[in-house]
Parts: C-alpha cells; sequence; structure tokens
C-alpha cells in the first residue's frame, strides 16, 4: 500500500477529513518538536510550541500555494512561533511572570550523557544544517522525504547533511567524546 | 550498517516522539470541524463565545468587563455631545510629554486563558526599576526584580538571584518606551499622526494596529490619556487568542505616589535559610538532599557532573546571554524530587549552576503516576568550599499543584 502524499492529505483535509490532519501530525510533529526544541531549550515547551504550530497551520491551510511544500512551510511557521515565544519569555522573564509549566531547565530522558551531550551539540550548529539532521533521522533517514523540507535537491541535501554530520563528530571529538 | 553516530543520533530524535499518541489526541480534539477559512463564521462566534466565558469566569475580568462598560456608556455620551478639541491632538504629543516623567508607579495585570491573572506592581525613578509580581503565582509568589539600567536581576522568595539579564531600559530611550517594547516611540512614525478614536470630557482613547513584527500575536492596543494631562492612564493590549500565553494585558499608571528614594531600588543582600542543603562533588555519586518546611516536597536527589568554561555558543540559546555577563565556570547537575505521596519526578539532566547564584528552575507537571497536576519550582545555589570539587547546594523549593503562570 502507497503512503498518501502530503498533498493528497492536504486536498482531504480541506474537504474537511480531519483523519487526514492526524496522518501530516504523525509525519511532522517530531520535525516541529525539534524545531522548536533549539530555540527553547526545553522538550516541555517544544511540545507545546509544536501543538500551537500545527492549529495554526490548520487554520491557515487554505493558503498554503504549494501543497508539496507542506514541510517547509510547517517549519516556517514553527520559526515564527518560536520567535513569539523568546519575545513573550524575554517580556515576562523582566517581569517575574516567566516560568512555564513544567519548564524543566533540561530536557527529559534518553538517560545517557553521550547522547544528551549530541542533543546539545546539535543545538548549536548552523540552522541549514541542524534542519537537516531533524529532517532526515525525524522522516525514517529518507533523504527524499529531508530534501523536501529544506527545498534542496537530493544531492544538495547530502552535502549539507554530511557538513553537519562532520562538524558533530569533531565536536564530540574536542568534548572528549564522554563526560 | 549504521555508524555509532547514527546510532546516538537516532537515540537523541527518539526523544521527539514522547507522548506523541497522548499529544495527538489533545491536538485533534481540540480542531474545529473544518479548518478556519470554510467556517469563519463559525469561528468568529466560536471566539466571541470563548471571550465573554473567560471574562465572566473570573472576578476580577468580570469587575474589568463591567468598568469598561460603564466607561463605554461614559464615553459613548461624551463621545456624541462632547468637545470636538481634542480630536486633533495627535499621538506625537503624548510621546514627547513622555519624555519628561521621571518616576512612574504602576501595575500590570495579565490575564491567561486558564489560569488566575498574573499581577505586578512597579516603581520607576532615578533611571532604575523595580517590580514584584504575585497573584498569578499564588503560594509560589513574590518574586522581584530589579533592574539598574545596564542589567536586569529576579529574585526568588528567599531572595535568590535566579535569572540575569541586559537590561530593558537600557534598550530604550523612555521607561514608557521599554514597558511598551517600543510601542510609546517617537520612532514609530507611523503611529505619531494617529489623533484619538474616542474622545470625552476626561479622556483621549487611541487604538493602535500592531506593528508589522508583532501582528503574529498582537490585535490591537488601545492607549487612554488624560485629556489634559496628555498622560497615559491605561494601555491595553488586546492578544490574538494564544492558547498558553494571555488573553489581554493591561498597564494602569499612578502618578499621585511620591518619587521612591534611590535605595529602594537596591537589590536584597540577605538571602532567607534554604529548605535543603547537602554536599555534592563534581562527578561524585548522587547525593539525598532532604527537604524541610516547604510543604509536598519530600527531598532533592542530585548529582553534579559537568564543569563548563568555554564559549557561550556552545551552551544551549536559553542560557547564553547570563553567561556572557556572568563568564564561567558554571556547572550542570542531575535534580530529581520526591514528593510527600513518594513519587519521583522527571530528572532534569543537565540543570546549570551559576556559582553563587540562583536559577529559576522548574520539574513536573502532569506526568505524575496519580494523573494530578504538581510542579515544583526551585532555585539552587551552589557554594564553593575550600576543595576544588566539592560545593555545598543549597536548595529553595516549592510546590504548585494547580496550573499558574
Amino acid at each position: 500500500m502507497t503512503t498518501p502524499s502530503d498533498k493528497t492529505l492536504i486536498r482531504a483535509v480541506i474537504a474537511g477529513e480531519n483523519e487526514a490532519y492526524e496522518k501530516l501530525y504523525d509525519r511532522y510533529a517530531p520535525l516541529v518538536r525539534a524545531v522548536c526544541y533549539d530555540m527553547t531549550g526545553n522538550l516541555a515547551d517544544a511540545q507545546d510550541l509544536a501543538q500551537d504550530v500545527f492549529m495554526r497551520a490548520y487554520e491557515k491551510l487554505g493558503h498554503l500555494r504549494d501543497p508539496d511544500r507542506f514541510g517547509k512551510w510547517l517549519v516556517g511557521i514553527a520559526r515564527l512561533r518560536c520567535k513569539e515565544w523568546q519575545r513573550q519569555r524575554l517580556r515576562s522573564q523582566n517581569k517575574n511572570i516567566g516560568l512555564n509549566d513544567a519548564q524543566a531547565v533540561a530536557p527529559d530522558p534518553p538517560d545517557d550523557s553521550r547522547v544528551e551531550l549530541l542533543r546539545e551539540m546539535i543545538t548549536t550548529l548552523p540552522e541549514k544544517e541542524r534542519l537537516a539532521l531533524h529532517a532526515f533521522y525525524l522522516q525514517n533517514s529518507s533523504a527524499d522525504n529531508a530534501r523536501k523540507v529544506l527545498g534542496l535537491s537530493r544531492s544538495g541535501f547530502y552535502r549539507v547533511l554530511e557538513r553537519a554530520r562532520k562538524r558533530l563528530e569533531r565536536l564530540l571529538t574536542e568534548k572528549g567524546d564522554f563526560r | 550498517m549504521k555508524s555509532p553516530l547514527d546510532n546516538d543520533l537516532n537515540k537523541v530524535y527518539e526523544s521527539f516522539n514522547q507522548n506523541h499518541n497522548h499529544l495527538r489526541e489533545k491536538l485533534m480534539a481540540s480542531l474545529p470541524h473544518s479548518p478556519k477559512h470554510h467556517k469563519q463564521a463559525g469561528r468568529i462566534s466560536h471566539l466571541l463565545a470563548f471571550t465573554g466565558e473567560t471574562i465572566m469566569r473570573n472576578k476580577i475580568t468580570k469587575l474589568a468587563a463591567a468598568a469598561v462598560i460603564i466607561i463605554a456608556v461614559i464615553l459613548g455620551i461624551n463621545y456624541i455631545g462632547g468637545s470636538p478639541d481634542g480630536t486633533s491632538v495627535a499621538w506625537a504629543n503624548i510621546t514627547r510629554r513622555l519624555n519628561d516623567v521621571d518616576h512612574v508607579h504602576f501595575y500590570e495585570v495579565e490575564n491567561h486563558e486558564n489560569s488566575f491573572p498574573s499581577i505586578r506592581e512597579g516603581w520607576y525613578a532615578h533611571g532604575q526599576l523595580r517590580s514584584r509580581s504575585c497573584g498569578g503565582y499564588g503560594s509560589y509568589g513574590g518574586y522581584q526584580s530589579f533592574d539598574n539600567g545596564k542589567t536586569y536581576k529576579i529574585f526568588d522568595r528567599h531572595n535568590n538571584v535566579t535569572a540575569i539579564g541586559k537590561s530593558d531600559l537600557s534598550k530604550h530611550k523612555t521607561f514608557f518606551e521599554a514597558i511598551t517594547e517600543g510601542i510609546l516611540s517617537l520612532d514609530f512614525s507611523q503611529f505619531n499622526n494617529k489623533t484619538p478614536e474616542f474622545v470625552s470630557s476626561d479622556f483621549l482613547i487611541y487604538d493602535f494596529e500592531p506593528p508589522t513584527r508583532e501582528s503574529g500575536w498582537i490585535e490591537k492596543i488601545s492607549v487612554t490619556v488624560g485629556r489634559n494631562s496628555l498622560m497615559p492612564i491605561q494601555i491595553k493590549t488586546y492578544f490574538k487568542i494564544e492558547k498558553w500565553y494571555c488573553v489581554s494585558h493591561l498597564l494602569l499608571f499612578d502618578y499621585e505616589e511620591p518619587e521612591k528614594p534611590l535605595e529602594f531600588f537596591e537589590p536584597p543582600t540577605e538571602t532567607k535559610p534554604p529548605h535543603g542543603v547537602g554536599r555534592v562533588i563534581l562527578g561524585g555519586d548522587p547525593v539525598e538532599i532532604e527537604v524541610n518546611n516547604s510543604p509536598g516536597i519530600k527531598k532533592a536527589i542530585v548529582r553534579l557532573h559537568e564543569k563548563f568554561d568555554g564559549p557561550a555558543k556552545d551552551l544551549l540559546i536559553p542560557y547564553r546571554e547570563r553567561y556572557e555577563i556572568t563568564g564561567g565556570p558554571i556547572y550542570f547537575m542531575e535534580m530529581t524530587f520526591i514528593i510527600d505521596e513518594g513519587y519521583r519526578s522527571i530528572t532534569a539532566k543537565r540543570c546549570p549552576l551559576w556559582p553563587n547564584q540562583g536559577v529559576k528552575a522548574a520539574l513536573g507537571g502532569d506526568n505524575w503516576p496519580d494523573g494530578k497536576h504538581r510542579n515544583v519550582r526551585y532555585t539552587p545555589v551552589l557554594k564553593a568550599t575550600d576543595k576544588d570539587n566539592e560545593f555545598i547546594l543549597e536548595l529553595s523549593c516549592w510546590l504548585r499543584t494547580k496550573y499558574q503562570f
């Protein structure tokens, strides 16, 4: 059985089939959470923001000009939402009303210091490289799906991905790998 | 075959699938029947119903709504029969007037969808800003902030510094500009020629569309100024529906209170005793810290596992600004709480610690075994000993059982 394309699912949502939106959510929610995590450094906030991104996307679905670029469009909304979040957070911090619910200062498991270190290192990569990693590892290691999120050709995507991986390897070596 | 890096990256990304099914169910349950563009009318009526319900559910907003209705009636009467003179007062006159203000006392009220309003009282004088928050924090309230025009510092109820950042005052020319994030600024040239929407014998009311950069989340800003003084009395910001942030925001200004003396803006220097104290060793085993006099919390388990002294860019974005101001080293610890019911919280794996300063931190939410909401808010303070790798950890913590901002 073939997996329905984003375009097919979006048409179905616009026609009133909300179940199709569940499929889009399954496909992209982890990626949106990862993008939000880059800005928040906190899994609980990233989950909240991602929910909000999907609400907004749903409401604006009719404005999406090219349904094949749904992933890229969604990441754009996520970036915008995160910038708003940062501004709001700065405001509320200055006013002492800043702590969001469940705002652990560090993310939840995995319980592995190398993995934890790696996660933190990813947030220090250039944005394009970070997004390439997110898209690749959260889209079942499929370059074809992931490249669409970045709007790159297959070879262009692999170049960015490889650069990101090399940079991570170098950072891991510099940090002595395990701490 | 996958490389070790691939395996680790897969582990990193597994965490973004946490609670996925639960989150999907929540999202799907909150979607309207079909997207907005097909149900415009339904959506608007939904919003109106939602706003009305939010206002009338809450005592303070109910009173505020009543006050707005009274003011609206008065304004309406005066608008119909009032003097036309005030209609020509351009907004630029107000902002010029604000440059002369050297001290202000103000209140700030934020209404949230599912929690109590947050209330903040503040004083500005001598180019400095002090404020304290209450209400929204309930039993956890009492946070204070001090902004000396260069940096701001936030203090918890035990007078521990929990956050440091660049001053908002330093980024703007006047206090009013800072508190409205630039909206009450002459630089907003698109506002300067604006004349009031409403004119009464006492008030002028200006309505502004938000600047483009804020239009994603602000619906409208309404400023009421005294007709003779040309000073703002209240600024009300209406937000686009935000599920987890505030619905509306109100600033009220009081010009009666005399100017506070300079010493009023001095941050506290003495801290209150912490709820628990333990000795921790960098790279050592986890340490249990008994928690006393903090209802609901039994103990904390901490492990100090890392020292960091590198460039700020290697830190997570939220920690960078503070690190740039304070410099290193900083430390990272693991933190878990055990509450009176015997449940363990989730573990914060990399809680950053600035020596001799606190950090504003929190753990937990709805993910406890009994499904009840609990959020532990805590301030850890790491203090040096005569040994390089040994520290005293002082812990202040509070258990919050209601959802509040």
